[in-house]
C-alpha cells in the first residue's frame, strides 16, 4: 500500500498539489486524471521521490521505491540518440546489471520475451529513431515489463498511439493488473479511464475524488476539477 | 615513388623529434577527446564544449603568473577554473530563472576577460598567442607525459561511466527513476570535458582545442546511426586530421594547430557533400524499384 499524507508539493516554487491525503492500495489500477496544471505528473514524480514534498509524505509499505517501474512521455526522450530498441529496453535491468554486471542470457531471454508481449519481436535491432509513435510506446511498456517492479506508474501512456495500439497496450496493463501488480496512470481520455480503470483519482492542486471510476467521474467532480463544460456533458 | 612518399609522409616525423612529439600528442589527444565529444555533440552540448575551452583561460593564466609557462602549474589553474565556471553554471541554472546556457555563456565570457586582463597585464602578446592557439610542434617530455596521463585517466573513467552516462543521454527522467547518480555522471561527464579541453590546450591552444572533439564527432555522425561506430569513427578522423594537419603544416610552413582543425573542417564538408550524394542516390534507387514494381 502506499500512503500518501498531507502532501504538499511546490513546483519552481508555485504550490502545485496541496495537502492530499489518500491510501492507494496493492494491486489497484488507478488513473491519475484531471485538467491541465492540476498536479498529475507532480503527483507521480512525488510518490518516486523525485520530487521533495514541502510538507506531508509518502509511505510505502511492503512494496518501496525499489520495486517501481516508471514510463515517461514519450516526448522525454531524445529520439535522436544512436541507440537499438534492444539497448533501449534492457536499461530497464539496470537494477540488476548497474554499471558493469554482464547481461546475461536469463535477462535476453526475459527481454525478448517483453518484446514480444509488446508486439516488437523482430525490431530489437532497429534503432529508436526509426520507429513510428506507436511502436516507440510499445518499446517504452517493454522497458518498464522488464523492470519486473509490483508498483507501475505510467505518465501519459496512451498519449499520441492509434486505436489499436491503445487496445493492445491496455491489454498488456491489464495482464500486469490481472498478476496483482499496482498499477498508477496518468491518463488525459476520460473514455479511456472508464473503459479500462476500476479507480480514479481526481485532481486540481488538492484532491477533489478518488474511488470508483464511476463515482469519482461525475459531473459535479468534474466541473470542481475546472473542467470545461464540453467534456463534463460528453461523459 | 617510394622515395616521394617516404619523403612526404615519413621522413618529417622520422628525422625531427619535434614533429614525432607533436603526433604523439595529438594522437593521444584524439583518444580521449574524440569519445568526449561524441557524447557532447549527442547531448547537444557542443557549444558548451566551446563556452568550457574559454573557461580555462584565466586558470591558465594565474597559473602562468605563478609560475611561468609552467605546464603543470598552468593544467591545475585550468581544470579548477573550468571546474568552478561549470559547478556556478549548473548551480545558478538550479537555483535561479537563469537557462543553463545562458548561465554558462555568462560565466565563460566574464572567466575569457579576466583571463585576457591577466595576461595582458602581465604578460607579453607571445605568452598570449601560446595560450590562445597552443604550442604542437613544441610538446617537450612533460607535457607529453600530462597529455597522455589525462587522456589515460579520462578513457578509463568515460568507460567506468559509459553505460550511466548513455541512460543519462537517452532518458534522464527514467534514469533518475532507477538510480540516484545521474546527477553525478553529468558532473563527471562535466570534469571529462575539463580535463581534455586543458590537455588540448597545451597542443592546440584554448580555442582550437574543442575542434579535436566536436569536428570528429560531427563528421561521424554523418556516416552511422551507431554509438560505437561513431567513437570509433571520431578516433579516425581526428587522428588522420592531426596526422594530415602536422603534415601541412611542414610542408607548407603552416600553424600546426589551426592546420589540423582546417583538415577537420575539410573532413566534415566532405562528408555532407557525400552523404547528400548518398541520400539522393539512395532515393532514385528506391523510387526506380518502386517504378519497377508497378510495372511488372
Amino acid at each position: 500500500m502506499i500512503k500518501i499524507s498531507q502532501l504538499t508539493v511546490h513546483y519552481q516554487n508555485i504550490p502545485a498539489l496541496e495537502n492530499i491525503n489518500t491510501e492507494i492500495h496493492q494491486g489497484e489500477m488507478l488513473a491519475v486524471v484531471g485538467a491541465n496544471g492540476a498536479g498529475k505528473s507532480t503527483l507521480l514524480k512525488a510518490v518516486m521521490g523525485q520530487l521533495k514534498p514541502a510538507a506531508g509524505c509518502v509511505e510505502f509499505q511492503k512494496y518501496g521505491l525499489k520495486n517501481i517501474a516508471y514510463l515517461p512521455q514519450s516526448q522525454k526522450v531524445d529520439r535522436s540518440f544512436p541507440i537499438t530498441v534492444k539497448e533501449f529496453v534492457s536499461a530497464g535491468t539496470w537494477r540488476k546489471t548497474g554499471l558493469w554486471r554482464a547481461f546475461t542470457p536469463l535477462l535476453n531471454k526475459q527481454l525478448s520475451a517483453c518484446l514480444s508481449q509488446v508486439g516488437l519481436k523482430n525490431s530489437e535491432h532497429k534503432q529508436i529513431g526509426e520507429l513510428s509513435g506507436g511502436q516507440f510506446q510499445r518499446m517504452l511498456f517493454a522497458r518498464m515489463l522488464i523492470q519486473d517492479a509490483q508498483i507501475l506508474i505510467l505518465d501519459e501512456p496512451f498519449n499520441s498511439v492509434d486505436m489499436h495500439t491503445t487496445r493492445d497496450l491496455a491489454a498488456v496493463i491489464q495482464a500486469c493488473h490481472a498478476a496483482g501488480k499496482t498499477v498508477i496512470a496518468v491518463i488525459h481520455d476520460m473514455h479511456l479511464v472508464k473503459q479500462y480503470f476500476p479507480e480514479a483519482l481526481l485532481l486540481a492542486g488538492r484532491l477533489i475524488a478518488k474511488g470508483p471510476t464511476e463515482q469519482v467521474l461525475t459531473q459535479d467532480n468534474m466541473c470542481k476539477a475546472g473542467f470545461h463544460p464540453a467534456v463534463v456533458n460528453e461523459l | 615513388m617510394i622515395n616521394i612518399l617516404f619523403e612526404l609522409f615519413i621522413e618529417p616525423f622520422s628525422n625531427y623529434s619535434f614533429m614525432s612529439r607533436a603526433l604523439w600528442g595529438c594522437l593521444v589527444l584524439s583518444i580521449s577527446a574524440a569519445p568526449i565529444g561524441v557524447f557532447l555533440t549527442l547531448r547537444k552540448m557542443s557549444l558548451t564544449g566551446d563556452a568550457m575551452a574559454h573557461a580555462i583561460l584565466p586558470g591558465a593564466a594565474v597559473g602562468f603568473l605563478v609560475s611561468g609557462l609552467s605546464i603543470f602549474a598552468m593544467t591545475i589553474g585550468g581544470i579548477i577554473a573550468g571546474c568552478i565556471v561549470a559547478l556556478l553554471s549548473g548551480f545558478v541554472a538550479r537555483h535561479s530563472r537563469a537557462e543553463e546556457d545562458s548561465s554558462l555563456a555568462a560565466f565563460y565570457l566574464l572567466s575569457l576577460a579576466v583571463g585576457v586582463l591577466i595576461i595582458s597585464s602581465k604578460g607579453s602578446s607571445v605568452d598570449l598567442l601560446h595560450v590562445l592557439f597552443g604550442s604542437t610542434l613544441a610538446l617537450n617530455n612533460e607535457a607529453l607525459l600530462l597529455l597522455t596521463t589525462i587522456a589515460s585517466i579520462s578513457t578509463l573513467a568515460l568507460a567506468l561511466i559509459y553505460r550511466a552516462l548513455v541512460l543519462e543521454c537517452v532518458d534522464p527522467d527514467f534514469f533518475k527513476t532507477v538510480s540516484r547518480m545521474g546527477e553525478a555522471v553529468h558532473y563527471i561527464f562535466l570534469l571529462l570535458v575539463v580535463l581534455n579541453l586543458v590537455a588540448g590546450f597545451h597542443a592546440l591552444g584554448t580555442l582550437m582545442s574543442v575542434g579535436l572533439m566536436i569536428l570528429p564527432a560531427a563528421v561521424a555522425r554523418f556516416w552511422t546511426n551507431q554509438l560505437g561506430s561513431m567513437i570509433l569513427i571520431a578516433f579516425l578522423c581526428a587522428s588522420l586530421s592531426c596526422l594530415g594537419g602536422l603534415l601541412l603544416s611542414y610542408h607548407f610552413a603552416l600553424a600546426a594547430s589551426p592546420a589540423i582543425i582546417l583538415v577537420l573542417g575539410g573532413l566534415y564538408i566532405i562528408s555532407i557533400i557525400m552523404v547528400k550524394q548518398r541520400d539522393l542516390f539512395s532515393k532514385k534507387h528506391t523510387s526506380l524499384s518502386f517504378s519497377g514494381q508497378t510495372n511488372d
